[in-house]
Order: structure tokens, then C-alpha cells, then sequence
């Protein structure tokens, strides 16, 4: 028997925290993000073109037409480039 | 924007940040040439070290070679002095005193100049080398140094550029994490402990050196060699 918790089974807490994971990873899709989460397993050519890609993405447009989804995916986005530069 | 604050040293870049992301994009070719200018100078310095290590360990090898050399030698001149001896006390008057004592004479200078090129090689030679390679090596260190300098310069520079936006979006309420570039700062600091390493080896093998040199000054005085030159034995 599974256990409860605020009313939820831990078959519905584990879908819930898929499906959040899903969204926002949805959210960083179209972002120009690493293959891979650290520096060291980046070449440098391709270190070079996360900076590059990361960098022409966000400047490719102001600031103020974000919204407020994309503000909060380049948040999180932002970590993972920041990890390889 | 929620940071996890790691190090004394990102509280430091968060308070100050040196440039906004405009200047860190004009400033950005300067530290790539930086960064290339400094790796091809540790190559050259890599190259140099390798050159000089080279040098050093082939003096090793023929202080191995010499010092075998010699024991061959004297042992041949000992055999020989023995024989000669007995053709003084065989033949007495028939002996040819003058051609032996050339052959002795030949064979104990050969000795005498392998013991001297071994002694040179040792006491001078291999040390004065291996100074200049342990300097060639603090100079690889203050090489890797910069240039794990320039790499966290443009490691910082890419990381104020590519947080310009966010930082605009956030109202400038952002402060700089740059976690690879605190490593790199970390390793800065290893290298430059590097570098004190290295000048120290190589001032302690240049005072030991120069302990040598005045010893074998000493000894040039009173060598054995020199004081039978001197009484005429």
C-alpha cells in the first residue's frame, strides 16, 4: 500500500513532478543550451559555440518583449550556460 | 534571481563587478589574445623545459659512463704498473725504462683525464645544467600561472557578457556566480604556490652549487696531485 501524502498517492506525487520537469524542460527547448552540464566535457570549439550561440540568442532580443515563461527558462538557463564558460 | 553564495569570492564579485556587459564585450578580443599569446608562451616554455631536461639527463649517462670508464682504467693502469714493475725486476738494464714508463705515463693520463672530465661533470657541468633547467622550470610555472590567469580573465569577461541581458531583465539585481571561473582563480593560486616551489629548488641547487664551487676551489689547492707536483714526488 502506497503512502499519502496532502491527499496525493506517490504513484500521483512521482507523475506530478514529472510532468513539472517536463514543462520545464519544454520551456529549455528552444534555448541554445550545452549538450553537456559541466566545462570539462566540452571541447573548446564547443565552449566556444555555447558562448557564441548563448550569447546571439540573448541579445537577439530587448529585455522587455520576454515573457514572463521565457524570463523564467533563461533563469534556468543561465546556470547551465554559466557552467561551461 | 537566487544565488548560492559558495566562496568569499563570489560575495567580492557580486559586490563589485569590474565591467558592464558592454565593456566586457569590447574587452573580449583583448583577453582571447591574451589567453592565445599566454598558451603559446607555456608551450615554449614546456619546449624549453624539455630541451634542458634532455641536457641533464644525458649528463647523467655520461657521468655513468665516465665513472665506469675510470674504474676500467685504473684497473688496467694498476695491472700494468704491477707488470711493468716485474719487467724492472726481471731484466733489470735490458729493461727499456723510457718505453715503459711511456706506456704508464700514457695510460695514467687517460685515467687522469677521465677522473677529471668525470669530476668537471659532476661538480660542474650537471649541476650549472640542472640550475638552468630547474629556472626553465619556474618559468613553465609562472607560464601555466598566466596562463590560467588569462583563461579565468576570459572565463569572467564571457560570463558578465552572456549575463548582460539577465541582469537588465532583473534590474541590474543580479549578482555573478561564475563557478568555473572561481575554479580557475583557484587554480591561479595553485600555480602561483607552483612557481614559489620552483624558484626555491632552483635557489637551493644554485646555493649548493655555488657550496661546491668554492669547496672544489679549496680542493684545487691541496689536491694530491698538486701538492706531489708541488714537492717534486
Amino acid at each position: 500500500m502506497e503512502n499519502e501524502l496532502n491527499g496525493m498517492t506517490a504513484a500521483e506525487l512521482r507523475a506530478g513532478i514529472n510532468e513539472h520537469f517536463a514543462q520545464q524542460q519544454a520551456s529549455l527547448d528552444p534555448l541554445p543550451l550545452p549538450a553537456a552540464a559541466n566545462r570539462a566535457a566540452l571541447t573548446p570549439e564547443q565552449q566556444e559555440a555555447v558562448f557564441e550561440n548563448w550569447v546571439g540568442y540573448i541579445y537577439s532580443r530587448p529585455t522587455q518583449t520576454w515573457t514572463p515563461e521565457e524570463r523564467a527558462a533563461i533563469r534556468t538557463a543561465t546556470v547551465r550556460v554559466l557552467r561551461t564558460l | 534571481m537566487a544565488f548560492e553564495i559558495e566562496s568569499k569570492q563570489q560575495v567580492l564579485d557580486m559586490l563589485a563587478l569590474e565591467r558592464t556587459p558592454d565593456e566586457a564585450g569590447r574587452y573580449l578580443p583583448v583577453v582571447q589574445e591574451e589567453l592565445a599569446e599566454s598558451q603559446r608562451e607555456l608551450e615554449k616554455a614546456k619546449a624549453e623545459s624539455a630541451r634542458l631536461k634532455a641536457i641533464v639527463d644525458a649528463n647523467a649517462e655520461s657521468a655513468r659512463f665516465l665513472a665506469s670508464k675510470s674504474a676500467a682504467l685504473s684497473a688496467e693502469r694498476d695491472e700494468m704498473k704491477t707488470n711493468l714493475r716485474n719487467e724492472i725486476y726481471a731484466m733489470r738494464d735490458d729493461c727499456d725504462l723510457e718505453g715503459v714508463s711511456a706506456m704508464l705515463r700514457k695510460k695514467t693520463d687517460a685515467v687522469d683525464f677521465v677522473d677529471a672530465a668525470y669530476s668537471f661533470m659532476v661538480e660542474v657541468k650537471a649541476p650549472a645544467d640542472t640550475i638552468v633547467w630547474l629556472d626553465a622550470l619556474a618559468n613553465q610555472a609562472c607560464a601555466e600561472h598566466s596562463e590560467i590567469c588569462a583563461a579565468a580573465r576570459l572565463s569572467r569577461t564571457r560570463t558578465i557578457i552572456a549575463l548582460g541581458p539577465v541582469m537588465e531583465s532583473e534590474g541590474g539585481q543580479v549578482g555573478l556566480i561564475g563557478g568555473v571561473t572561481e575554479r580557475l582563480r583557484e587554480d591561479a593560486q595553485a600555480a602561483y604556490k607552483r612557481i614559489d616551489v620552483a624558484r626555491n629548488t632552483a635557489r637551493e641547487a644554485r646555493l649548493a652549487y655555488d657550496r661546491v664551487q668554492s669547496a672544489r676551489v679549496s680542493k684545487g689547492i691541496i689536491t694530491s696531485a698538486n701538492t706531489a707536483h708541488i714537492f717534486g714526488r
